[in-house]
């Protein structure tokens, strides 16, 4: 028993995102679809580059949406054209607080050269980039490295890494090339071509087909805090997504930017569509319906598919009392990673399965704890008004809000997948759930109602007709 | 078989669970628990945090753990813990001593280590490739959780153990230690490190489970922490703590209390000039003492009438007070109550026009100052005796006097102290004709008072306006050829 508890709570961490053992589709769940489709009609339709901008909360499955993706683009079935990825994770490269666009740029070069080389054994070869690398090489090399000659696009994936932990280096290279950052944007198009020629020679999965194009795919871009010389936050989110967008939609191929969600629901966050292409965020699973708060069939069956892949090989049934999975699916608002957190915790809280109530219940006490003391105090009546409108829509621009999606305590959801085929998939806001049962929330909620109306909800005197 | 099969839980309350099922949950989660896992685990109190990992080691015998503790600030965790992990992998790596490298809680969350933490998350791993556990305080996790939400949101557990009212009845002692009023001889920095400390000791006892908490200490906690608001002149948090207890003291019917509350309630009303809030209070006030039998209460709430009745212009009835309040504190050899009731009673004096009177109560204050070591009281003797010098011409006798007081308020960190001096200075400078250094010394204390909002703003803004003016006239009439 202990075994299959272990082999469940390694299944279940949080930090990791789901590989293909693991991954479910939550599509309708999330009322809408999934990202792989939402990407693969717009590139089917697409008549030049798109880029793609991806966003959604922490933690709400957007990597192993990504990795999802990069998977079925290689696979695609048959009479689909194949693509190309190459999944750059940006956090391997940048530090969050202290990155430029030519570290970027940097990192894609890298990145893409690397890639080909592993998959396919291509070996991209070109002098404009080898030369930029010949002079910044000395700034991360070791001696004895500089003196084994030339540095290799396709080998310098884990040297270059070294700036993101050395700030003196990173400065010293973007020094040298800042000054060349729109030569390096042409020139990085003529490297793409070369990349594109070869994955169109080589040999997709099924070792049939080959691939129609590349697609980058940059994940943890939205993790970027500080551009370097600007303020943190969304100073520094504008500053690079909209900004600069010249030079992030300079480069001639498919690209895929994850964004903060931040940005995306702040007040330039209709901009963000108008520089890009297709915006898609991918809301969290529906557990409850819209107004009603009705539990939402769909959206728990689908929690339920996904977490019985973790389960060692047992039903839920075998590791949950019914009372205990459904608490636990109800309070985790839908929000995957949290929904992990949880089921680890409940471990943690017995000796055998199945998992009781109580054990849940303890479980989403921690989480409980840490957000009746960490939520600032003047987010609690934003929290109850939120809760108490009828539309469930946030401000435009307040940045409280934007702070909340942030830390969980107010989820975004999407309407669709309902009865009415008709109605518009626009996201609509909810208080996670553990917030709504706090103390705290509902004392801000009761303050609320006690309100005395205010004047405009008091019927208007009539004015006198004027006499003539 | 599980444990407490039948046993209720609210489980939106944040309370903590009892000790031992929730060192069971942490060593159970480090059983479990194969390659990275990031775990907290949030204690206010370093001795209780010993005896947890103490319990821990010897409940599981077999797990081989490495401790680090920091007693230095850092500002990036996992290059500090480069090259201090040990190899080969220990089964477990316990963190403490983060709260070093977080200056104060109010801005915790936006420290650079909090920045970094976020930011190499998903590096964790190739450093500390077992499971790892943050012992951490509870503003320390607070902060994490709002500036470092990604690194947070990818935690494995987050396990609440609070210190058990018997565990920190020491404690309490000594963080109560002292008369109320020497809190006022602390410095800025000790009032707040003070602050913090109750804060930090009064949320684990509030989130003991309902049959655990002990409802007296936590009363005397926030009767404390508004009283050090007071001092600190946030008088908003000192108003909410203070009614918070306010109500405890009459839920306990505890008389002592609720006297020792509705004096301070008094105090700061009058500071912050609702006069009848303040009148209401302090007789309230004195009436509970005097129930009580407390005479050395008496004597303080008889000066604190005694400045009410000044503020209100009732000169003869604050008289009285005064003279009541010196009275019993002389019976009991009370010398900290007795050099209070001098210092207010000659600051009365020297308003109703009596220097020399009011100069005879002062160095009488300062002897007792002196005996019983109360800065406080010396400051406030001192800043007094300017104004009785500068109201006799003998100016630079103020001056010496006014910077005795500024260098007190200050080492204090006592703002209204520091303003009123700064204030003084100003209206010295105005006698001895340098306008130019009379404005400077106003402006240094209009920002004070902006910071600690208080009443007297608007008053000091308009003089500082008159100064100007009357500059201005000065260059006027200098440019005029003779």
């Amino acid at each position: 028993m202990v075994d299959a508890l272990r082999e469940i709570y390694n299944a279940c961490d949080p930090y990791v995102p789901a590989t293909s053992q693991y991954y479910y589709d939550c599509e309708e769940a999330r009322g809408s679809s999934g990202l792989a489709l939402e990407f693969q009609n717009h590139l089917r339709l697409a008549k030049d580059y798109i880029y793609f901008l991806f966003s959604g909360h922490i933690g709400c499955g957007k990597s192993s949406e990504l990795k999802h993706l990069e998977r079925s683009l290689i696979n695609a079935p048959a009479g689909r054209d194949c693509y190309f990825p190459i999944m750059l994770n940006v956090s391997d490269y940048l530090d969050d607080y202290d990155a430029t666009p030519t570290d970027i740029l940097l990192a894609i070069v890298t990145e893409l050269a690397d890639t080909l080389r592993e998959k396919l054994g291509v070996e991209l070869k070109d002098n404009y980039f080898v030369k930029r690398l010949d002079e910044i090489k000395q700034f991360f090399l070791s001696d004895v490295e500089i003196n084994e000659g030339e540095l290799a696009l396709g080998f310098a994936k884990t040297k270059i890494q070294r700036l993101k932990k050395d700030p003196t280096a990173r400065q010293k290279v973007r020094a040298v090339l800042e000054p060349k950052m729109s030569t390096m944007l042409d020139e990085i198009n003529t490297l793409l071509d070369e990349a594109r020629l070869a994955v169109k020679k080589a040999k997709a999965a099924d070792g049939q087909r080959s691939c129609t194009d590349i697609v980058l795919i940059l994940d943890n871009l939205e993790k970027i805090r500080k551009i370097a010389g600007m303020e943190e936050g969304l100073v520094s989110q504008r500053e690079l997504f909209l900004e600069r967008y010249t030079q992030l939609t300079a480069m001639k191929a498919h690209f895929i930017y994850t964004v903060p969600l931040r940005l995306v629901r702040s007040a330039d966050g209709p901009q963000l569509e108008q520089r890009y292409g297709p915006l898609f965020v991918l809301p969290m699973i529906k557990v409850i319906e819209r107004g009603t708060r009705q539990p939402f069939q769909s959206g728990m069956n689908s929690l339920r598919a996904l977490l019985e892949k973790r389960l060692a090989g047992l039903t839920l049934e075998q590791v949950f009392e019914p009372d205990a999975l459904n608490f636990l699916l109800t309070y985790c608002g839908g929000h995957v990673r949290n929904l992990m957190s949880f089921v680890q915790n409940a471990c943690t809280y017995v000796n055998t399965l199945p998992i009781p109530l109580i054990a849940a219940q303890k479980a989403i006490q921690q989480t409980v704890r840490a957000y009746s003391t960490a939520i600032p105090e003047n987010h609690w009546e934003k929290l109850a008004r939120l809760d108490i409108s009828g539309d469930q829509k946030i401000p435009n621009g307040d940045n409280d809000y934007l702070v909340m999606l942030e830390n969980l305590s107010v989820l975004e959801y999407i309407n669709g997948g309902g009865d009415n085929p008709f109605a518009l998939a626009e996201p609509w806001y909810a208080v996670n759930p553990i917030v709504r049962e706090l103390q705290r929330f509902k004392a801000a909620t009761q303050a609320i109602k006690n309100e005395k109306p205010s004047l405009d909800q008091l019927p208007l005197p009539i004015s006198a007709e004027a006499a003539s | 078989m599980n444990e407490e099969p039948s046993s209720q839980l609210d489980p939106f309350s944040p309370t903590v669970l009892d000790e031992t099922t929730e060192l069971r949950a942490l060593s159970r989660a480090l059983q479990l628990a194969k390659g990275f896992k990031l775990i907290f685990a949030r204690c206010n109190q370093a001795d209780q945090r010993r005896s947890l990992i103490q319990k821990l080691r010897s409940e599981l015998p077999s797990l081989n753990i490495q401790e680090i503790q920091f007693t230095q600030p850092i500002a990036h965790l996992l290059d500090a813990l480069r090259g201090q992990v040990e190899l080969p992998l220990r089964d477990a790596l316990f963190i403490a001593g983060l709260e070093y490298s977080f200056p104060s809680a109010a801005e915790a969350h936006v420290t650079s280590v909090v920045a970094n933490l976020n930011a190499s998350r998903n590096s964790f791993p190739e450093v500390v490739g077992c499971p790892l556990v943050l012992w951490v305080p509870e503003f320390v996790l607070n902060a994490i959780m709002l500036g470092a939400p990604d690194f947070f949101s990818i935690r494995s557990g987050v396990y609440f153990f609070a210190a058990a009212a018997r565990e920190t009845s020491e404690l309490v002692q000594n963080l109560m230690a002292g008369q109320e009023s020497s809190l006022n001889s602390l410095t800025s920095e000790e009032k707040t490190e003070r602050v913090n400390a109750i804060k930090s000791l009064l949320a684990d006892y509030e989130s003991l489970p309902a049959d655990k908490r002990d409802l007296a200490a936590e009363l005397r906690l926030r009767l404390r922490l508004g009283n050090l608001y007071i001092m600190l002149a946030d008088y908003e948090a000192a108003d909410a703590h203070l009614k918070q207890a306010l109500d405890r003291a009459k839920n306990l019917n505890d008389l002592e209390a609720e006297s020792a509350v509705t004096s301070g309630l008094g105090i700061m009303y009058r500071y912050l000039g609702r006069w009848s809030d303040a009148k209401a209070a302090l007789e309230r006030g004195l009436e509970l003492s005097r129930q009580l039998g407390d005479r050395s209460g008496e004597a303080a709430d008889l000066t604190n009438m005694g400045n009410l009745c000044v503020s209100l212009g009732e000169w003869e009835e604050g008289r009285k007070h005064f003279e009541q309040s010196l009275n019993i504190a002389r019976e009991l050899g009370d010398r900290v109550q007795e050099g209070l009731a001098l210092v207010n009673f000659a600051s009365a004096l020297l308003e109703v026009n009596e220097p020399s009177k009011a100069e005879e109560l002062l160095k009488k204050a300062l002897g007792v100052a002196k005996v019983t070591g109360h800065r406080s009281i010396e400051q406030a003797a001192f800043q007094t005796l300017g104004n009785v010098y500068g109201d006799e011409g003998r100016l630079s006798e103020a001056e010496n006097a006014y910077h005795m007081s500024w260098q007190i308020a200050s080492e204090l960190g006592d703002p209204v102290g520091m303003w009123k001096t700064l204030y003084n200075l100003s209206v010295l400078r105005e006698l001895q004709g340098d306008l130019d250094g009379a404005q400077d010394f106003m402006r240094r204390s209009i920002e004070i008072l902006k910071k600690i909002k208080g009443k007297e703003l608007d008053s000091v803004l308009s003089l500082y306006a008159d100064l100007e003016r009357k500059a201005k006239e000065q260059e006027e009439a200098q440019k005029q050829p003779a």
